[in-house]
Order: structure tokens, then sequence, then C-alpha cells
């Protein structure tokens, strides 16, 4: 089995897994910028409505959400800080020394900072939750479409794409067994200071690469003997197809950004 | 097409890789016959594998002529060559493009531009074939070597060639997915009228040819009937026929004054009787 859960992809069924791809690409997109023109309490909490809708809609736990916002924690309260301590002196200044000052002004902006962070971590963590891979990849690639106009290569990108997803688990099992092989010859991987261990990897990356390119290699002989010939004149196995429920999220969440930009403050 | 006519002509066949001074192959010619299965061995090197990639239009080949069912192979008409044969190779991740099976077994359909349409039945009815249609869904990650292979297979069954050519497909299986890979082409050569090439070290798999090519240094040195070669006895290693490796292995222990058990012994009871052995010491 794979040990790899690349993009952490939790397999329910529920419809946010069940829609389409491209719905919720273009939707997490129409939504981060919603986040960042939300500008009131309002706009806020209708955005956190619909957040927290959509994570009860998915029924996946909470505690895969926290996961999610672990790793960029201390970002997160880097950028609150400093927007607390720098904010231009607006409103009533709690709190002044030498160039920190800490107003009225600096706390709401540093709140509305924070509830950003929070909202997009959130939101992008059910995409990938929600999502396999590679119907990201189809997805991103369908969008991508109108971009031939321009002679961008879309149909090439989208198979490098699906091929790079494909030799994931592939080259991260292979890691590994280098890896046991290398140790058994006496190399420590994670131990040491920083050098020591980027000189570790250097026995790791070496027969990877090597073999990475072998697999190129044989991977391209293959596909031209399938009759690979370019992407542009091939037909799809894989399509999505556009359901009633794609169209109904759609109309709820239209529904919900139009409140938002009712509600802010223009 | 008549049974004994030539399915595939090559004549004077020479390719050197890069600026190789020796070639992999020199003035190679022989005729395959439609139908047939035919074996082609020799040592790692020998050019065996060369010449079946020069079959597919897959190396330029510097002299001679490949005549694929009446089409003379050309730049122009490599993809008209490559439409009439399969060819499945040595090691099974490295052929395996889809992200999961069926979209694998849709690839060579996707290159010929078939209508979606008639894609679902195809693939659905090449997995069935190769009995991998419940793993339609899985991805290669989760199935063994000769699952792959078996899907490699299917992707062959949906185009339906007239040529398979196995280029080593079955040296990084087990003997298990060895034996049921050759037992699932032999059925589908009986159904489909396929013409079998396979270049191998597989003492099973070149027994069950019609015909074997022997070639070493780039040169066919020899074109017999599976019994005449199999006559020779040890000579087959000079052939680059592979003998069972725990036989190998018993026969090196020997030369270095270890006595191994003298039965026959699988992998399993090798490894046991090497464990205890050392233990013992």
């Amino acid at each position: 089995m794979s040990k790899f859960i690349f993009g952490r992809y939790l397999p329910l069924n529920s419809v946010v897994h069940r829609l389409d791809p491209r719905a919720k690409l273009m939707l997490s997109f129409c939504y981060i910028i919603l986040v960042f023109l939300a500008n009131n309490p309002l706009s806020y909490v209708i955005l956190i409505a619909l957040t927290v809708g959509s994570i009860l809609a998915s029924k996946i736990s909470l505690g895969f959400f926290l996961r999610g916002i672990r790793p960029l924690l201390w970002l997160i309260v880097f950028t609150v800080v400093l927007q607390l301590l720098f904010s231009p002196v607006g409103g009533h200044t709690y709190f002044h020394w030498a160039f920190i000052n800490i107003s009225q002004f600096g706390v709401i902006n540093a709140g509305y900072i924070f509830i950003r962070f929070l909202l997009i971590i959130m939101m992008s963590t059910l995409l990938t939750l929600s999502t396999q891979p590679l119907d990201i990849a189809t997805g991103l690639a369908s969008l991508m479409k109108p971009l031939r106009w321009l002679h961008v290569p879309v149909d090439t990108l989208a198979m490098m794409l699906s091929i790079a997803l494909r030799f994931v688990p592939t080259l991260m099992d292979e890691a590994t067994k280098i890896m046991n092989a290398q140790r058994a010859r006496g190399v420590d991987f994670g131990e040491g200071g920083l050098f020591k261990q980027a000189k570790a990897l250097i026995p790791l990356l070496v027969p990877l690469f090597m073999s990475a390119f072998n697999r190129a290699e044989d991977l391209s002989t293959a596909m031209e003997a399938r009759g690979y010939q370019d992407s542009e004149h091939r037909s799809q196995y894989r399509i999505l197809t556009w359901q009633k429920r794609d169209t109904v999220t759609w109309i709820l969440f239209l529904i919900g950004f139009a409140a938002i930009l009712a509600c802010r403050r223009w | 097409m008549a049974n004994n006519a030539n399915i595939i002509e090559v004549k004077h066949l020479s390719y050197a890789y890069g600026d190789d001074q020796r070639p992999a192959l020199d003035d190679v010619s022989f005729d395959v016959h439609a139908g047939e299965w035919l074996a082609i061995v020799g040592h790692n090197g020998s050019g065996k594998s060369t010449l079946a990639k020069s079959l597919d239009g897959l190396l330029p080949f510097t002299k001679g002529t490949v005549t694929v069912a009446g089409v003379t192979l050309t730049p122009e008409t490599v993809w008209e060559v490559r439409e009439k044969i399969g060819m499945i190779f040595q090691n099974p991740d490295n052929q395996f493009v889809g992200a999961t099976v069926e979209d694998d077994v849709a690839f060579g359909l996707e290159n010929r531009q078939i209508p979606r349409s008639e894609m679902v039945p195809r693939v659905k009815a090449a997995l069935t074939e190769v009995g991998m249609a419940e793993f339609a869904q899985r991805e290669p990650s989760s199935l063994s070597g000769g699952q792959k292979q078996r899907v490699a297979l299917a992707g062959i069954v949906a185009i339906a060639p007239d040529i398979l050519i196995l280029d080593e497909a079955t040296s990084m299986l087990d003997p298990q997915g060895r034996q049921d890979m050759l037992a699932l082409v032999r059925r589908l050569r009986a159904q489909q009228a396929l013409t079998v090439i396979s270049i191998t070290h597989d003492i099973d798999e070149a027994a069950g040819a019609d015909r074997i090519l022997v070639i070493d240094d780039g040169q066919l040195i020899e074109e017999a009937q599976p019994a005449a070669i199999f006559a020779r006895g040890e000579r087959l290693i000079d052939m680059g026929l592979d003998v069972p490796f725990p036989v190998k292995l018993q026969t090196a222990l020997k030369q270095r004054g270890i006595t191994p058990p003298t039965t026959y012994q699988t992998m399993a009871e090798m490894e046991e009787w090497l464990w205890q052995s050392l233990s013992n010491t």
C-alpha cells in the first residue's frame, strides 16, 4: 500500500468530496479574493459561516484542520505581532514606546489578519482533504484550457503533472530503500549538525537521481511504443462532468459572496 | 494473411550506439512468421533488446531494412508500424503511465484518438481479459509487479495489435508472476492470432516458443527449434539462458568448498538453509 498520502487526501463519502474539482478550485480561488475584500465584522461573520458550513458538509473532523494550521503557526504569530506593534497610529493608543505603537487600529488589524489566515488555511485544507491530487490536476488542466489560445501547452503540462503525481509514491519507496541500504553501510541520516546532515543526503540523492533519469528514459520509450506523439492530438479517457450539486453549491456560495460585498465597508 | 507468411522481415540490420566502434547489431537478418512464437535469447549486452527496439522504430538503425506487415520502416511510417506492434518492457513501474489502472489501459487508446464512448467498453473488456477488472480504480503503487505487467498487457489487448514483443517482460517478476504472465500471453495468442516475439533469459519462456534465435555480440549465431537448443545442456548458459537461481547458487557454493543440500531447493528453502548454517558457525 502507498505509505505516503500526497496532499493528505482523506477519502470520505460526502457532498464536498463528490463535487466537481473545477467547482471546488474556482470557489476556493474566489473565496480567497473575498477573504481579502472583507473588512468589517459582518462580512467576516458571513465568511466564517461559509467556512464552517463547508467543513460540516465535508464530514471531516476538526482535528485535521487544526493539524493543517500547526506548521504555519509561527508565520501567523509573526505576522499578527508585526501588525500589532507597527500599525499606523489610529484610534486610541494603548501603549507607546520609541517606534513601537499599540493602537486600537493595530489591534483590530491584527485580529483581521489572524482571521484571514485561519480562514484561508481552513478552506485550502478542505480542498486538499476532500479532493484527490489527480482530480485537482485534471481540474486545473480543464480550467487552464482557454490558455491554449495563448499557445500555452496546457495538455503537455497536464500530462507532466499527472506523471509527476503518479511517480511520487514510486520515488518515495525508492528513497526508503536507498536509505535503508545506506544505513546498512553505516550512514547516519538526521544526526549531527546541519552540515553533517546535508552531507549524509548525498549518498541518498545521487542514486535517487540516477534512477529517476533511468526511469524517465524507460518511460519515454514505453510512451512512444504506445503511440504517444504529442499531447494535443489525443482523446480523453478521464473526463469531469458538471453535476447539479455543483451548480447548487455555486449558487449558495454566490449568495454568500454577494452578501459579503454588500456588507463590506466601501 | 496466410499462416506461414512473414509478418516481419529483417534484412542486414546494423546499429551502433553513439560513437561506439563496436556495433550493437551487426548485419542481422531473419523473418518472423505470422502467428508464431519466436524467442530471442542472448547474454546481457548481446544486442537483443536493441533488436527489439529497432523493430518498433524506437532506435534509428544505421543500415538494413525492417518490414512489418508489408510496411517498410522509415521515419515516415514509424507510427503506422507502431500501430501493429505492442511492446512490454522489463520494468513494470517504468511503463505505467496512467495514474490509475484504467487510465493506464486507456493511454494507448487516447493516443489513437479513440472517442471516449468507445474507450470505456474497450478498457473494461481488456481488464477483464487479463483478470484485473476489480483493480480498475487502483493506483500503481498498490499493485505487485506481476499485476502491473498484466495491466501493461491489458493496454495492448485494448489496442489489439498483430504483434506482441515481450522485452524481458517477465525478468523482474517472481516465479509465480512469471508463470501467470506466460499463461496469459499463451491464451491471448490463441484467441487473437497474435505473433509473439519474446526476448528472454528464462528457460521456460524460451521452451514454449516455436523457434529460438540466439544472438551474441550483435550477431545472429543460431536459429533452431527449442528441442534442438535444449539438447545442449550446460552450453545453454553460454547462450545467455538462465539456469534457475537456486541451482546457480548451489553450484557456486560447491565451488567454494561449502556443501549445500544436493536436492533441488526453492529460493525460500535456500534462504532458510543459509541462515541456519550462518548461525551455526
